[in-house]
């Protein structure tokens, strides 16, 4: 069921490694927020592909951190909830079969309660996404389980492709209130991996702790393009 | 040294929300009630409670839109800036909320939600009031991380986001004129369909449109602030209401980042969208970068690097009384923070005395100076009320013209001349009567050149 199409590990390979360099903030231990008239300095040959991709969950469920964890920023410690839209490029590097391609990845975060408050949030923020990523807790049953009807509300129309994430995971805390049974069971049904990020937030934000993350989630969006070629392909 | 804000319904007298800065104890159930009963029963007889202090505390009450009451609690503030820290935090909420929800409040639980959003600020907002900010740990991280190579992630994350914070009034830098900038800030705003536009340097603002420069002072605060205060982002897209201009109808705050440390805002109506909005950045900034990363350099120093000042001149406070603008420098004489980078600090460096006091030291020092002393010697009534922006001519009040401070480590001397109020930090080893002449020269050095932006 998952095919693996980007190359798993390759960020640690000393191609990666070298690649990566150019993601790193001089100035911090983690990687560099780029301005929008910035990118990291790679050979032009690199193909570089953009996708827009809508973050969704509950309130609080952990949206805004997770983002700051894939994009290698520091994370606020303190609870800061979400006003408006913000948005942050990730720049990623992965390896298809032979080629090195340059993914931005666009996130849309939005506060749910401003979404609430304002129609146009959630208009702007669904409007030709690539995906929706929809964020839940393993500390709060009620936000996986209203994930799949999420799902369907977020992505009407233009079939995004689909990205489920659980924070505050743990395997040694009895904190967690959504079990591997209930995991595997949404799996199946949905036909979508549920990617994990670990609770405990004290490690730095290493690349290769968050690669295998960003690298399904690369794999989707590039498995959606396909899928799309193909088809139009088919009918022209 | 702890502030604690408190907000509750003027009508029912539900609590809606309690802030608190510094390592004090939260205010106890009791000590919340009673404060909300005491105004509440001197409102019954037609008194208006608005202060009272207790042997090392100080409480202010103030009540807004007849709808919701602020109380402030603090050691060692004065009540006129606990006043001015109540309406800042009541501007906020409007800033975040707008006045209908605030003025007629249909469900309190609701509003308290609603309300979370201005969290961030207010805590921000606290941090302003002198003293509160300046706690141990940051004062020590600071000197002992400026001695190690690592400076400068310190510098870059934190330290330039170490804003004067001065309560009311908008912190911008002291620049050369540069017209290629300005000429792109106004194809931006054309691009946006706006007036109002303006570029951030480290949360301060660099070049405003003429429309942005005439929002009240306290507005241009709040919208900077909620930039910096919030999670770092590539561009984002938050409604906000102007607190003075547009209180009920709200507008489309677009911030988008262009290289670390510098973004550029716009107040939008419905469109540009934000993908647009970022888009049009890229064509009106692009050629721009380099310039602009090499602007980056000027904080936290906050003037250009050609200005020499004299060695004794720790750090300033300029202010704008017209304008409702400063500029704060607490390394004045300090070495541009790429040569921290270089080479360690030489013993006799760290042995003179003007290194020693650390730069979150010095700054709570300037603005102590100016909330306690400046502030009430060498401004008038009127002065104060360019925070409503009236102008009283009518009332003609004198004020002084200098005023000084002298302690074992440093001394303060600010004067004032037409509407720039100069505060200087000196060294400890400055003879009190030439303070005088540092600071005229000073002032005139910072204002009188008429290729630097004042
Ligand atoms: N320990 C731990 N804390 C987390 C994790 N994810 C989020 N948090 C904390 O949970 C709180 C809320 O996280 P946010 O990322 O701000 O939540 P959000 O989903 O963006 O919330 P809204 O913007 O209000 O919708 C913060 O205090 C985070 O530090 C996690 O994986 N582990
Ligand atoms: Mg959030």
């Amino acid at each position: 069921m998952f095919n693996s199409v980007v190359l798993r590990d390759w960020q640690s390979t000393a191609e990666g490694e070298t690649v990566l360099q150019h993601f790193y903030d001089p100035h911090s231990s983690g990687r560099k927020l780029f301005g929008i008239l910035e990118k990291p300095n790679l050979p032009a040959s690199v193909e570089e592909v953009s996708y827009k991709l809508f973050v969704g969950g509950r309130v609080g469920v952990g949206k805004t951190t997770a983002i700051a964890r894939l994009a290698g920023i520091p994370c606020q410690s303190t609870y800061i909830e979400t006003a408006g839209i913000h948005k942050t490029n990730i720049f990623w590097p992965v390896k298809i079969w032979d080629k090195t391609i340059l993914f931005k990845l666009q996130f849309w975060d939005a506060g749910e309660n401003s979404m609430k408050k304002y129609s146009h949030i959630l208009t702007a923020c669904k409007e030709k996404a690539d995906a929706v990523v929809l964020v839940f807790s393993y500390t709060d049953a009620a936000s996986f389980l209203e994930i799949p009807q999420l799902m369907s509300k977020l992505s009407q129309g233009h079939y995004p492709a689909k990205i489920v994430i659980g924070t505050r995971y743990s395997s040694t805390v009895g904190n967690q209130e959504v079990s591997s049974a209930q995991i595997q069971e949404f799996e199946l049904k949905w036909k979508v991996r549920v990617l994990r990020l670990n609770s405990s937030m004290s490690e730095r934000n290493e690349v290769h702790k968050i690669s295998p993350i960003m690298n399904v989630i690369c794999e989707q969006l590039w498995i959606r393009d396909q899928d799309y070629l193909l088809k139009q392909g088919l009918n022209p | 040294m702890t502030v604690h804000v408190l907000c509750v319904t003027s009508a029912g007298g539900l609590p809606l929300f309690t802030r608190k800065k510094g390592d004090g104890e939260s205010l106890p159930f009791s000590i919340v009630a009673s404060l909300n009963g005491v105004h509440m029963f001197c409102k019954s007889q037609d008194v208006i409670l608005q202060t009272t202090s207790t042997q090392d505390t100080t409480y202010v009450w103030d009540e807004f839109e007849d709808s919701i009451v602020l109380v402030a609690a603090a050691s060692c503030s004065s009540e006129v800036i606990l006043r001015k820290l109540l309406n800042a935090v009541f501007n906020s909420m409007l800033l975040l909320v707008g006045v209908d929800e605030i003025r007629n409040i249909r469900n309190p639980d609701r509003l308290k939600r609603e309300l979370r959003v201005c969290y961030p600020l207010i805590d921000k907002l606290m941090d302003g009031v002198d003293g509160s900010s300046v706690n141990i740990s940051t004062v020590t991280s600071h000197t002992s991380q400026s001695r190690n190579a690592n400076a400068c992630n310190e510098r870059d994350s934190g330290e330039s986001y170490f804003c004067g914070n001065l309560i009311g009034l908008s912190e911008t830098l002291l620049c050369y004129e540069s017209n290629d900038l300005l000429t792109c800030l106004d194809a931006y705003a054309d691009c946006l369909n706006s007036q109002f536009a303006c570029l951030l340097v480290s949360g301060r603002e660099l070049i405003a449109t003429p429309a942005w420069e005439d929002l009240h002072p306290l507005e241009r605060q709040l919208l900077t602030l909620l930039t910096v205060v919030a999670s770092p982002c590539t561009s984002s897209d938050t409604p906000v209401f102007l607190p003075f201009k547009s209180p009920s109808i709200p507008f489309r705050l677009v911030w988008v980042l262009l290289v670390p440390g510098v973004s550029v805002l716009g107040l939008c109506g419905p469109t540009p969208g934000l993908s647009e909005a970022e888009h049009l950045a890229l064509q009106c900034w692009g050629s721009s970068a380099d310039h602009l990363r090499s602007i980056t350099q000027i904080a936290p120093r906050n003037f250009p690097h050609s200005i020499h000042l004299d060695v004794n001149v720790l750090g300033f406070l300029l202010i704008n009384l017209d304008t409702g603008k400063y500029v704060l420098s607490y390394t004045a004489n300090d070495k541009p923070v790429w040569h921290a980078n270089d080479k360690p600090e030489t013993v006799a460096e760290r042995c003179n005395p003007i290194n020693a006091p650390s730069a979150s030291h010095r700054l709570h020092v300037l603005r102590t100076f100016y909330y306690q002393a400046a502030e009430s010697l060498l401004l008038t009534q009127g002065d104060l009320d360019f925070v409503k922006k009236v102008k009283s001519d009518s009332v003609k009040e004198s004020s002084a013209l200098e005023a000084y401070w002298c302690s074992e480590y440093h001394k303060c001397h600010g004067i004032r001349r037409s509407t720039n109020v100069l505060c200087v930090l000196y060294g400890s080893s400055v003879p009190t009567h030439t303070m005088r002449l540092l600071s005229q020269q000073t002032l005139s050095i910072l204002t009188t050149d008429k290729q630097l932006r004042w």
